[in-house]
C-alpha cells in the first residue's frame, strides 16, 4: 500500500508537472497571441499615424511655399513692366499678357479690376467675367492699402473651381487705382502637392474649410455619387472634426460602422489668405487592415502550432495515466513504478522531442535566469552547433549588450508571475544580427511557488527591416520638407546657402558641401558656399561650362551623378576632385522651370560609395527642393531691389510730387514736396482739396486745362504758400491718372520750385546788362583814353617847357593831376563794366603768378623794386575764373608797387594750407613799404577807400578783390608785417582732385 | 651823339602829333604812320630805333603789324600802346618779341623811362 501510495504521489508530481507544463503553454501562447496581436496592431496603427502627420506637414508646407513662390513670380513680372500700373490703356492688353505668358502653367487667369472688385480687364480674354465682381471684394479694400502682392482665398463663385487669388494693388502715387489679380487653381496646386505624396497605396488627401466644406477632392466620386452630383461645395459631415483639424494638426482613428475597422485621418491647418483651410489626409483600412491581417495569420499559425504541441503533450499524458491505472490494478508497484517510471521518461522524451522539433524558439529558464533548455528551431536560429555549453549559463547573455539589462528587467516581472514580452535584437554565432519578439511567462508549482520562466520566440528580422526602411524613407521624406521649409524660410541668399552648407550635409550622409551658382554673362560656375572648414579654400572656385567638369555635365544633363570611387571617376576633373577633398561625391544639378541655376555637391572626405544608397528619385526631389528655394530667395532679392528702386526715385526726386486719389485726398507726397513746401507729410496726407497752392483759381484751372486737353499739362506757372505763409513759385507738369473705365482715379503733379531758376535768371539778366554796360564803356573809353592822351602829352610838354611861366606851370600841373584822375577813373570803370559771376575752370594758380608779374615786371625793376619769388612746387589745380584771379593779382601787385615809390622788395608767395579739413592754397603779396595804418585797417576792403593822394586811386581796387575772391568762396585779409610794411594773403578752395596730366 | 629814330602808329592823328611834339622835345627824329601797311614799308624804308605801335587800328591790327616788323628785322624794338589793360594781348604781344607794352592814356615819365632804357640798354 505504501508503495502504491508513493508511486501515486510519484505519479501525482510528474502528472502535475506535465499539467502545469501543458497549462502554462496553452495559456503562454493564448497569451501571447492576444498580447501580440494587440500591440502589433497598435504599433503599426502608430507608425501609419506618425506618417501621415509627417506627410500632410509636408504636403501644407509645399503648397504654402508654391504660393508664396507664385506671389513672388508675380511681384517680379508687375514691377518689370510699368504698363502694367500705367495710365495709357492701350497698353494693358499686352502688359497683361506679357505677365500672364510669364507666369503660364501657374496661373489661370490674369484679371485687371478696379478699386470696387469690378472687373475690367481679363487675360486670356473672356468676355462674360467683365463687369463681374470678384469673390474677394470684401477682402479688397485691406488689400489696396497694403503694397506688394497679398494671397487671398480660396474662393469658389467665378470660375466654378476652387481659387487662390494673388491681389497686388497698381497704385498711382500713393493712392490705389485698381489691382491685379491673378487667379490660380486649387487643384493645380493639390495636384501637384496633395496627389503624389501617399502613406500607403490607397491613401489620399482632400481639403476642406473649418465648416466640413468640401474644396478640392481627389476622388470622383463619393457615397455613390459624382462630387459633380453633390456639388463640390457639400459638406463633408462624416468628420465633425474640421474645426478640431483647423485648430491643431493631428491624427485621428476613425471607426466606421460599417467595416467596423480602423481608418486613420491626419488633419493639418493650411492658412491660405485668411481663409482657414484644412489639409485631410485618409488611410483607409484597407490599407492598414492588410499588414495587421498578415500578422495576425502568422502569429495564430504559430498558435494553432503550439496548440497542436501541446495537445500531443496531453493526449500523452493522459495516456500514461490509463497505464498508470492498470498498473495500480496490478498492484505490482515496484514493478508498476519502474516501468512508469520508463514511461514518464519517455513520455518526457517525447514532449522533449515534440519541443525539440517545434518551429518556435522554446526555451526553460531556472530562477537565476540560466537557460536550462532550448529547443532545436531555437539552436538553429541561433546557428548553435553545440548548445551543451549554453546550458546553465545566463539566459541575457545572448542578447546584445545594450539590450541585456532590458531582457533582465523582462524575466524580472516574470519570476515576479506576470506575463512579459520584448521585442529586442541578438546576435547569432556568426555575428548576424537578428529581431526577436519574445514572450516570458512563469511556471508555478501546485504551491503556486514559480519554477520555471519558459520562454518562446519568434524571428521578426524581416517584419523589422520592411519597417525600419519604410521608417527611413518616411524620415527622409520629412527631412526633404523641412529642409525645404527651413530653406524656403530664410529670404536672404546668404542665410540660405549658409543652411545648405552647414544642416544638409548630414541629411545624405556626407561630411562636406559645396554650393555653386551659375554666372550667366561668363558661362562659367561660381564657388558661392561650402561646409566650413572647406570654404576658404572653395571661395575661389570657379568651373567653366564647357570644362570637363561633373559638375558642368549634371547641369547639362540634369540629372545626378554618383561617384562611388571619386579619384579614379574618369567623369570627374581629377584636378578638383584632389582640391576639394573628395573621395566619393553626389553632383545635383539644381533646376528651376528651364533654369540653370547651380549645382550641389555633396561629399565624403573619407568614405569611398558614400552615396551609393541613394535612389535618384530621392535626390531629384532633394535637389528640386534645394534649387526652388534659391530660386525663390533670388525672386525675392530681385523683387525688393526693384521695389526700392522705384521708391528711391519717388522719394529722392527733386521735384515734389504730389498726388490725390480718386476723391482728391492727398495719397502721396515725396520729400521734394516736403523741402518745398514747410509740410510733413503725415500733415497733409488724406488732406481734400489743393493744400499747396496759393490761389485755388490755378488749382482749378490746371485741372481745367488737364480736362479739357489730353488729361496732362506741363509747364503751367503758379504760386505755393509754405507752411509758413512765404510764396513760392513754381512750374507744375501734372496728368489725371484715369482707371480702366476711363473714369478719374487722381492726379498725380510734379512742381519745380522756380526761386532757383529766377534766382539764375536774375542772375543772368544782370550780368547781361553788365556786358552791355561793359560794351558801351569799352567802346566810349577807347574814345576817351586818345584825347586823354592828347592832353596828358600836351600837358606834360608844355609844363616841362623852360619858356612856360611858373605860375602857368602849375596850373598846368593841376590840370594834368585831374587828368590823371579821369585815367584812374576810366580804368575801374572799365573793370566794373566787365563784372561778371566767375567762369570757372581748372587753373594752375603758380602759373597765373608768373604770367600776372611778367605784366609789370619791367615796371617794377624800373622802380627798384626787387621781386622775390617763393611760389609752392605743388600746388593742386584751383577752380577759378583766369582773369578775375588775375585781376585780384594784378590790383595787389599795384597796390604794393605804389606803397614802395621809393624801391623796395615785393614778397610772392603761395602754400598749401589746411583749416578745418578744408584745402586752400594761399597766396601772400608781401611790401616793404609803410604798412597800413591801425584805424585803415577796418576799412581797407570798402568801396572808395583810399589813402592815396587825391587822383592817384578811387579806392576800387581792393573791392573788387574782395567781391571777386569771395564770389570763389576764398577769403582776403591785410596784416602789417613785424619788419614794416604789409602782406595781402589771399585764400582758395582747392578742387578735390589731381593736377591734370597727373 | 645821332639822334635816335622813332615810328609812331597810331591811326589817331592827334596822337601822333602829340608823340611827335613830345619826343622831339626829348630830341629824338620822329616818323608818323596812320596804319600798319604804312608802318611796314615805313619802317622798310627808314629802319628806325623804336616804334610806338597803337593795338587798335583799322585795317591791320596791331599785332599783326609786328608779326610782319619782327619779320622783317628780328632786331625791331617795338612798344605796343593799349587803350584797354588787356594782359592777355599783352602777353601775346610780348611773345611775338614787343620789348614793352603801355596803356592810353600814356604816362608821359613812364614812356620816356621805357624809351630811355631800352634805347640805352637795348642797343648798347
Amino acid at each position: 500500500m505504501s508503495d502504491k501510495r508513493e508511486f501515486k504521489a510519484f505519479s501525482d508530481w510528474r502528472g502535475k508537472f506535465v499539467l502545469i507544463i501543458s497549462g502554462a503553454a496553452v495559456l503562454l501562447i493564448l497569451a501571447h497571441l492576444y498580447f501580440s496581436t494587440q500591440y502589433m496592431e497598435d504599433s503599426i496603427v502608430e507608425q501609419f499615424q506618425r506618417h501621415q502627420v509627417t506627410v500632410t506637414g509636408g504636403m501644407v508646407k509645399g503648397i504654402k511655399a508654391r504660393l508664396r513662390n507664385i506671389a513672388a513670380e508675380l511681384s517680379l513680372q508687375l514691377a518689370k513692366d510699368p504698363r502694367i500700373l500705367g495710365r495709357d490703356r492701350s497698353g494693358y492688353a499686352a502688359a497683361l499678357q506679357g505677365v500672364y505668358e510669364e507666369l503660364k502653367g501657374f496661373v489661370h487667369g490674369l484679371y485687371r479690376i478696379d478699386t470696387r472688385g469690378v472687373i475690367l480687364m481679363r487675360y486670356p480674354p473672356k468676355q462674360e467675367r467683365l463687369g463681374q465682381i470678384v469673390p474677394e471684394k470684401a477682402l479688397l479694400k485691406k488689400v489696396l492699402a497694403a503694397p506688394g502682392v497679398t494671397i487671398l482665398g480660396p474662393f469658389s463663385s467665378l470660375i466654378g473651381e476652387y481659387i487662390v487669388s494673388l491681389v497686388a494693388p497698381a497704385f498711382e502715387g500713393r493712392a490705389p487705382v485698381g489691382a491685379v489679380r491673378a487667379v490660380i487653381s486649387l487643384g493645380d496646386i493639390a495636384h501637384e502637392f496633395i496627389l503624389p505624396a501617399k502613406v500607403t497605396e490607397h491613401s489620399y488627401a482632400f481639403l476642406m474649410d473649418k465648416r466640413g466644406l468640401i474644396f478640392w477632392h481627389p476622388r470622383k466620386e463619393y457615397g455613390g455619387k459624382t462630387l459633380e452630383e453633390i456639388g463640390r461645395g457639400a459638406f463633408f459631415k462624416m468628420f465633425p472634426w474640421a474645426k478640431k483639424g483647423e485648430a491643431q494638426d493631428g491624427s485621428f482613428r476613425y471607426k466606421d460602422g460599417a467595416g467596423g475597422g480602423v481608418e486613420l485621418v491626419a488633419f493639418s491647418s493650411i492658412d491660405v489668405g485668411g481663409q482657414g483651410l484644412v489639409l485631410v489626409l485618409v488611410t483607409p483600412r484597407e490599407d492598414i487592415a492588410g499588414p495587421i491581417k498578415e500578422y495576425k495569420r502568422r502569429n495564430g499559425a504559430f498558435a494553432g502550432l503550439l496548440l497542436l504541441i501541446v495537445a500531443f503533450v496531453a493526449y500523452k499524458y493522459t495516456d500514461s495515466r490509463n497505464r498508470r491505472v492498470l498498473l495500480e490494478q496490478e498492484r505490482d508497484h515496484f514493478l508498476r513504478e519502474r516501468e512508469l517510471a520508463e514511461e514518464v521518461r519517455a513520455s518526457e522524451a517525447k514532449s522533449r522531442a515534440l519541443l525539440e522539433g517545434s518551429p518556435v524558439c522554446i526555451k526553460l529558464l531556472d530562477l537565476d535566469f540560466r537557460l536550462q533548455f532550448m529547443s532545436a528551431a531555437g539552436q538553429e536560429m541561433l546557428c548553435i552547433t553545440d548548445i551543451n555549453p549554453f546550458y546553465g549559463q545566463p539566459y541575457p547573455d545572448i542578447y546584445a549588450e545594450p539590450h541585456r539589462a532590458r531582457i533582465t528587467e523582462h524575466l524580472e516581472r516574470a519570476r515576479a508571475g506576470k506575463l512579459t514580452s520584448l521585442e529586442a535584437p541578438a546576435y547569432d554565432m556568426e555575428g548576424r544580427e537578428g529581431w526577436y519578439h519574445t514572450t516570458f511567462v512563469s511556471v508555478r508549482d501546485g504551491d503556486g511557488r514559480v519554477e520555471y520562466i519558459i520562454s518562446t520566440s519568434v524571428d521578426i528580422t524581416e517584419r523589422k527591416q520592411a519597417e525600419e526602411e519604410l521608417q527611413q524613407s518616411f524620415e527622409e521624406l520629412g527631412l526633404l520638407y523641412s529642409a525645404g521649409q527651413t530653406v524656403i524660410k530664410g529670404l536672404d541668399l546668404e542665410e540660405t546657402l549658409g543652411f545648405i552648407v552647414r544642416e544638409t550635409p548630414a541629411f545624405l550622409g556626407a561630411t562636406h558641401c559645396y554650393v555653386l551658382l551659375v554666372d550667366e554673362d561668363r558661362n562659367e560656375l561660381v564657388g558661392v558656399a561650402a561646409t566650413e572648414p572647406y570654404w576658404a579654400d572653395f571661395q575661389a572656385a570657379r568651373i567653366r561650362m564647357d570644362e570637363r567638369s561633373a559638375a558642368a555635365w549634371v547641369l547639362t544633363h540634369n540629372e545626378p551623378l554618383v561617384s562611388s570611387r571619386a579619384w579614379e571617376d574618369k567623369r570627374l576633373n581629377q584636378r578638383l576632385t584632389e582640391q576639394y577633398r573628395v573621395r566619393s561625391a553626389v553632383f545635383l544639378p539644381l533646376f528651376v522651370r528651364d533654369r540653370h541655376l547651380g549645382v550641389l555637391i555633396y561629399a565624403h572626405d573619407e568614405q569611398e560609395g558614400a552615396f551609393d544608397h541613394l535612389d535618384k528619385e530621392t535626390l531629384s526631389r532633394f535637389a528640386g527642393q534645394t534649387a526652388l528655394a534659391v530660386a525663390n530667395v533670388k525672386l525675392f532679392d530681385q523683387v525688393k531691389a526693384t521695389r526700392d528702386y522705384l521708391d528711391t526715385l519717388i522719394e529722392q526726386s527733386m521735384d515734389a510730387i504730389v498726388a490725390t486719389d480718386r476723391s482728391g485726398k492727398l495719397a502721396l507726397f515725396n520729400k521734394g514736396a516736403e523741402e518745398l513746401s514747410g509740410y510733413r507729410r503725415d500733415e497733409v496726407i488724406g488732406r481734400r482739396g489743393p493744400v499747396l497752392y496759393a490761389r485755388q483759381d490755378d488749382a482749378k484751372e490746371v485741372m481745367r486745362r488737364m480736362r479739357e486737353g489730353d488729361g496732362t499739362v506741363s509747364g503751367f506757372e503758379t504760386t505755393f504758400r509754405s507752411k509758413d505763409g512765404s510764396l513760392i513759385p513754381v512750374l507744375i507738369s501734372a496728368s489725371i491718372l484715369y482707371d480702366e473705365d476711363g473714369q478719374e482715379a487722381g492726379a498725380v503733379g510734379f512742381s519745380k520750385d522756380l526761386r532757383v531758376r529766377k534766382r539764375a535768371e536774375e542772375a543772368l539778366i544782370q550780368s547781361e546788362k553788365l556786358a552791355a554796360l561793359g560794351r558801351l564803356t569799352a567802346g566810349v573809353s577807347h574814345e576817351i583814353l586818345n584825347p586823354l592822351t592828347v592832353i596828358i602829352l600836351g600837358l606834360h610838354r608844355t609844363i616841362n617847357n623852360p619858356d612856360t611861366h611858373p605860375e602857368i606851370k602849375s596850373d598846368l600841373q593841376g590840370l594834368r593831376d585831374q587828368a590823371d584822375r579821369i585815367t584812374k577813373i576810366v580804368e575801374d570803370l572799365l573793370y566794373f563794366a566787365r563784372y561778371r559771376l566767375p567762369e570757372r575752370r581748372s587753373i594752375d594758380f603758380n602759373d597765373i603768378i608768373k604770367r600776372t608779374l611778367s605784366l609789370l615786371e619791367n615796371e617794377l625793376t624800373l622802380r627798384s623794386i626787387a621781386v622775390d619769388l617763393r611760389l609752392a612746387e605743388e600746388i593742386p589745380v584751383v577752380s577759378a575764373d583766369h582773369d578775375q584771379i588775375q585781376q585780384v593779382i594784378l590790383n595787389l601787385l599795384t597796390n604794393a608797387r605804389d606803397a614802395m615809390p621809393d624801391g623796395g622788395r615785393l614778397v610772392l608767395s603761395t602754400e598749401m594750407v589746411q583749416t578745418d579739413g578744408r584745402k586752400f592754397v594761399e597766396l601772400r603779396v608781401e611790401d616793404t613799404g609803410e604798412g597800413i595804418a591801425p584805424e585803415h585797417m577796418e576799412q581797407l576792403f570798402d568801396p572808395f577807400f583810399t589813402t592815396k593822394p587825391e587822383g592817384k586811386g578811387t579806392g576800387l581796387g581792393l573791392s573788387i578783390c574782395k567781391g571777386i575772391v569771395e564770389a570763389h568762396e576764398g577769403s582776403i585779409r591785410a596784416e602789417n608785417v613785424p619788419e614794416g610794411g604789409a602782406v595781402f594773403v589771399v585764400r582758395l578752395g582747392v578742387e578735390e582732385r589731381k593736377r591734370e596730366g597727373e | 651823339m645821332m639822334s635816335c629814330k622813332v615810328l609812331v602808329v597810331d591811326d589817331e592823328i592827334f596822337v601822333c602829333k602829340e608823340l611827335r611834339k613830345f619826343l622831339e622835345d626829348k630830341g629824338y627824329e620822329v616818323l608818323e604812320a596812320y596804319d600798319g601797311d604804312q608802318a611796314v614799308s615805313l619802317y622798310s624804308q627808314e629802319r628806325p630805333d623804336l616804334v610806338l605801335l597803337d593795338v587798335r587800328m583799322p585795317g591791320k591790327s596791331g599785332l599783326e603789324t609786328l608779326e610782319e616788323l619782327k619779320a622783317l628785322d628780328p632786331e625791331a624794338s617795338v612798344i605796343m600802346v593799349t587803350a584797354v589793360r588787356d594782359s592777355e594781348l599783352a602777353l601775346q604781344a610780348m611773345k611775338e618779341g614787343a620789348f614793352e607794352y603801355i596803356t592810353k592814356p600814356i604816362n608821359p615819365e613812364y614812356l620816356e623811362l621805357a624809351i630811355e632804357t631800352k634805347l640805352t640798354l637795348g642797343r648798347g
